[in-house]
C-alpha cells in the first residue's frame, strides 16, 4: 500500500485503502455496487489529510488547480462514444 | 510553446484488471521516486455507475542543471544535488458499465514555467469484436476436439483473449517562450 504524504494519516489511509480495494474489485468491477461502502472510512481519512494539507500549505494550490481545470475536465473526462 | 505527444496501445489484459492496476500502480520497485499517494476526493454515482477519483502524488524529481543555476536553492527547497519534490494531481473517471476509464495527471507547481498534462484513455474493445473473438475461440475449440488442430498443449495458461485499448497523450505547455515573444512584440511595436 502506498504511503500518505502525512505519516500521521497512514493508519486511517491504510484502513480506507484496504476497504476501497476490496469494494472496488469485489463489488464495483462486478457491477454490483449500489453505494460507496467505504465512504465512512474515507471521511476519517479525509479529516486527517485535509488538516495535513492545510498545515503544509498545499490545500490552496490544490483547490486552485481543481478550479482551473473544471472546464478542462468537462471537456476531457467525458466518454467519446 | 506547446509540445504534444500521442501513442496508442493494446494491453493484453481485460479492462477491469487494467483499471485496478491503475489504482495500484504505486508503490512499485520501478517507481521509487514516488514518495506518497493520497486520495483527496472520491465519488461514486449509483445512477451511471461512474467512479471519480482525485489523487495527489508526491514525486522526487531532479531539476535540469540549467534551471538549478538560474534559481536560488532557497527558493526551490532543493538539496545540493538538485533533488526536489513535485506534487502531481491526478483525476480519473471509471465507467464500468460503458467500459471506459479516462485519466489526467498534471503538475501543481511551476505551471507558469512548464505545465505537463498526461492523459490516458482506456477502452474495453467493442462488443462485436469480443463476440467475434468468442466465435473464433469456439470454432478453434471444436476443431481441437475433432483433432484438426493438435499443436499447442493445454498446459499453457489459458488466455481469455480480452484486451484493453489505451491512448496516451502528453501535452507540454511552456509559458516562458510566450513571455519572451510578447516582450519582443511589445518592443518592436514601441520601436
Amino acid at each position: 500500500m502506498s504511503a500518505s504524504l502525512a505519516p500521521e494519516c497512514n493508519e486511517v489511509k491504510e484502513r480506507y485503502d484496504t476497504c476501497f480495494l476490496k469494494w472496488y474489485s469485489e463489488t464495483y468491477l462486478k457491477q454490483k455496487a449500489t453505494t460507496d461502502e467505504c465512504a465512512p472510512l474515507f471521511k476519517q481519512y479525509e479529516k486527517c489529510l485535509s488538516m495535513a494539507l492545510k498545515t503544509r500549505g498545499i490545500d490552496k494550490m490544490i483547490s486552485e488547480a481543481r478550479d482551473d481545470n473544471r472546464e478542462n475536465d468537462a471537456e476531457h473526462m467525458r466518454p467519446k462514444r | 510553446m506547446v509540445k504534444f505527444y500521442s501513442s496508442t496501445d493494446t494491453y493484453p489484459y481485460p479492462f477491469p484488471a487494467v483499471t485496478l492496476a491503475y489504482f495500484l500502480r504505486y508503490p512499485n520497485p520501478y517507481s521509487t521516486h514516488v514518495l506518497s499517494t493520497d486520495t483527496i476526493a472520491r465519488h461514486y454515482d449509483p445512477d451511471t455507475q461512474r467512479l471519480t477519483t482525485v489523487r495527489l502524488h508526491l514525486k522526487r524529481s531532479k531539476l535540469p542543471s540549467a534551471v538549478l543555476k538560474l534559481l536560488p536553492k532557497s527558493l526551490l527547497g532543493a538539496s545540493a544535488s538538485g533533488d526536489t519534490q513535485a506534487y502531481i494531481l491526478e483525476k480519473s473517471v471509471v465507467d464500468i458499465k460503458e467500459g471506459w476509464m479516462d485519466t489526467e495527471s498534471r503538475n501543481l507547481e511551476w505551471t507558469g514555467v512548464l505545465s505537463v498534462v498526461e492523459r490516458q484513455e482506456f477502452r474495453r474493445p467493442v462488443t462485436q469484436a469480443e463476440e467475434e473473438l468468442k466465435m473464433w475461440q469456439g470454432m478453434e475449440g471444436a476443431a481441437r476436439r475433432h483433432g484438426f488442430i493438435n499443436f499447442g498443449s493445454g498446459a499453457k495458461v489459458e488466455d481469455t483473449g480480452e484486451t484493453t485499448e489505451v491512448k496516451s497523450t502528453v501535452t507540454l505547455h511552456s509559458h516562458v517562450g510566450e513571455r519572451w515573444k510578447q516582450r519582443r512584440a511589445a518592443s518592436q511595436a514601441a520601436g
